[in-house]
């Protein structure tokens, strides 16, 4: 499948109406999900009160369903990821364009946080979460900015 | 450039000696220059660069009193592999099609990961070996925790070992968190 080059002037245009829209998007979110019982401030101890709002309200929000009130609210689940890794970690919003290959290609993703030139996808951890209950969303942030790879020094290397 | 030694090293084979030389000497200056030059750059494998970057890599990494292969011995197990690359990259095109899904890479904190079976609305990245696979240096060093990086940001990693995976292989895989399916899932 070839890869559909995208317009970087079209995309920025997306990106800002998001990032114009979102304020508001996200107050109205907030103020609904404490109507129900929910405290959501951005800070990276509300993940677990996000995750518990995901699994009460996981039939609206199934993955797979693409109507326009299920990405709505898909949406202000990961501008909330975003934001809380923004506050927490730093960066900017901006679309993923670099690799046209790339899986985040077109995404809207957190940029210039940490200094190996990663990009976080909220959409995309907020996807994970949704389809299989794991890893913690914050386990997920962390593992772009806290790098501890998995160490298998005590396996023997083989030649082939 | 890597640990290949200096582009002088690259002696072209006397015919009669140890066969037929492989490509007119023009070329294989040509091809040594750019090896030389091409630094980190990936190689695409089987390209006259590749290969006489590999045959520079082959040479420096003997010791002095080993008996490494004549250039006629490496050329024909180059060719041999190179044969092989082809098979492996053509069955993964096939899985693709039979999957739905499609050739990606992702950079990880570990630099950047080629992913053969990508599937975005399952965050699915499958790794296809066509031979047996064993635990090496690459898959040790570099490819195993790049999957690892990619499992803790939510994707979900599958290899598919066509012809099965050693112990410390497998061991690696479970200490990721990976799946794995032995054998052919297609026909």
């Amino acid at each position: 499948m070839a890869t559909l080059l995208l317009d970087p002037a079209a995309e920025n245009e997306r990106l800002q109406l998001l990032l114009f829209e979102m304020p508001d998007r996200q107050e109205d979110f907030l103020e609904a999900a404490a109507a129900e019982g929910y405290h959501l401030d951005y800070t990276l101890d509300t993940l677990p009160e996000l995750e518990r709002y995901l699994h009460d309200h996981a039939a609206a929000l199934a993955w797979r369903d693409k109507s326009a009130d299920a990405v709505a609210r898909r949406l202000d689940c990961w501008s909330y990821i975003g934001e809380t890794f923004r506050e927490n970690f730093g960066g900017g919003w901006n679309v993923s364009l670099t690799d046209p290959n790339s899986v985040l290609y077109g995404q809207f993703v957190l940029q210039d946080f940490g200094d190996r030139g990663l990009e976080f996808s909220p959409a995309n951890t907020l996807q994970a979460y949704l389809l299989r209950g794991k890893p913690a969303i914050r386990s997920m942030m962390e593992a772009h900015v806290h790098i501890a790879p998995v160490d298998l020094s005590d396996l023997p290397e083989e030649s082939s | 450039m890597q640990a290949g030694g200096p582009a002088s090293a690259f002696v072209a084979p006397a015919a009669g000696t140890h066969g037929p030389a492989p490509l007119p000497l023009a070329t294989q200056a040509e091809a040594v220059a750019a090896a030389t030059a091409s630094g980190k750059r990936k190689l695409v494998a089987g390209s006259d660069e590749h290969k006489a970057q590999r045959w520079l890599d082959f040479q420096a990494r003997n010791a002095a009193k080993a008996e490494p292969w004549s250039y006629e011995r490496w050329e024909k197990q180059y060719h041999t592999n190179m044969r092989n690359t082809s098979v492996g990259l053509a069955r993964e095109a096939e899985y693709r099609q039979a999957m739905n899904a499609e050739s990606k890479t992702l950079k990880t904190p570990l630099t950047q990961r080629q992913i053969d079976m990508y599937i975005g609305d399952e965050l699915y990245c499958g790794q296809l070996k066509t031979g047996k696979m064993g635990l090496n240096k690459q898959a040790r060093t570099e490819d195993i925790p790049k999957d690892g990086e990619l499992i803790k940001a939510g994707y979900q990693v599958e290899y598919i070992l066509e012809k099965g995976g050693s112990k410390p292989f497998l061991t690696a895989l479970d200490r990721i968190g990976a799946s794995y399916k032995i054998g052919p899932q297609i026909p």
